[in-house]
């Protein structure tokens, strides 16, 4: 399977998706104005992803920047990695990183925490 | 005598004047004013934390404007000597204090419209920051997206960084459309 491997944007995030390795990263800014078109090929990815995935997933967001459109996108990947979870019984487990002193970012992981059923790892950064 | 949209403009720019836009609104445009603003606000020595505010509820107002706003009436465009595909709308940034900050955004909507927003706006305003944070996470969890591309979250996430109240208003302008105003403070 391949991996996806995209480069950031000011609007748009850098991304690499591993089907080998079971790493998933999504990094930098997420403000598009159509987040629908940049999201559903990742979505997409990650449907076939659980027909194979297998060992630990290790998913990385380290978002500078999210509009509320992306907010939605980011949650179906969630929701896909939540399945694959469930499907494969194989771990998989979202670093969500924040700056330290940047509670909404700290906030909007705990939300996506709290309607999600898998593990989610607060990782604080230093500035 | 129809309303004078460009003095609303001009109002809104009263003040320590960070950043301003009034005309065509673009995902270029946009790109330039958040990149703009997030370059004076840090050569100004503005916390970082300020700066994501200020950037993350400018996203929101400018793409709420990007999704949202009606063309003008041809008239008002005639008037003002804009082509008749001029997607017109202002925003504007005022420093109002230390770490304090006013966005203000104007744009024609339909008068049927009105009484939509008008609801929306106060039902936000009513709500603690408890109660718009479980509206934020049931409207995000909700799948739907607007046929105009949008969450249906923005208002919200505004109302959130800002924690203040939204203010607005409406500047009738003729039968079929008004100019409606909305500030958003931070800090």
């Amino acid at each position: 399977m391949d991996s996806i491997n995209i480069e950031g944007t000011p609007k748009t995030p850098e991304v690499s998706f591993d089907a080998k390795s079971g790493q998933i990263e999504i990094k930098g800014r997420s403000i598009p104005e159509n987040s629908i078109e940049f999201y559903k090929p990742l979505v997409d990815w990650l449907d076939k992803y659980a027909d194979i995935a297998q060992g630990v997933v290790n998913v990385v967001i380290q978002l500078e920047y999210f509009n509320t459109s992306s907010s939605k996108c980011i949650l179906d990947v969630f929701k896909k990695l939540e399945n694959i979870h469930n499907k494969n019984k194989i771990d998989v487990v979202i670093n969500w990183y924040y700056e330290e002193d940047d509670e909404d970012m700290l906030e909007a992981g705990e939300d996506y925490q709290s309607i999600l059923k898998i593990p989610f790892k607060m990782v604080e950064i230093s500035e | 005598m129809k309303a004078d949209i460009h003095s609303l403009y001009e109002k809104s720019k009263k003040g320590d004047l960070v950043a301003t836009h009034e005309g065509d609104i673009n995902s270029d445009l946009i790109t330039q004013y958040l990149s703009g603003v997030e370059s004076s606000l840090s050569e100004a020595g503005e916390l970082s934390k300020i700066i994501r505010k200020v950037y993350n509820i400018l996203v929101e107002a400018l793409q709420n404007l990007f999704h949202h706003l009606e063309i003008p009436p041809k008239e008002y465009l005639d008037s003002v000597n804009l082509p008749e595909t001029c997607r017109y709308a202002f925003c504007t940034l005022i420093k109002e204090g230390k770490g304090a900050y006013k966005v203000t955004c104007g744009n024609f909507v339909s008068n049927k419209y009105i009484q939509f927003l008008r609801d929306r706006i106060e039902q936000l305003n009513y709500l603690s920051a408890a109660e718009l944070k479980e509206l934020y996470k049931r409207i995000l969890n909700n799948d739907e997206f607007s046929s105009k591309g949008g969450g249906g979250l923005g208002f919200i996430e505004m109302a959130r960084m800002s924690g203040q109240k939204l203010g607005y208003d409406f500047v009738k302008y003729d039968e079929s459309y008004s100019f409606f105003i909305l500030e958003i403070r931070i800090g």
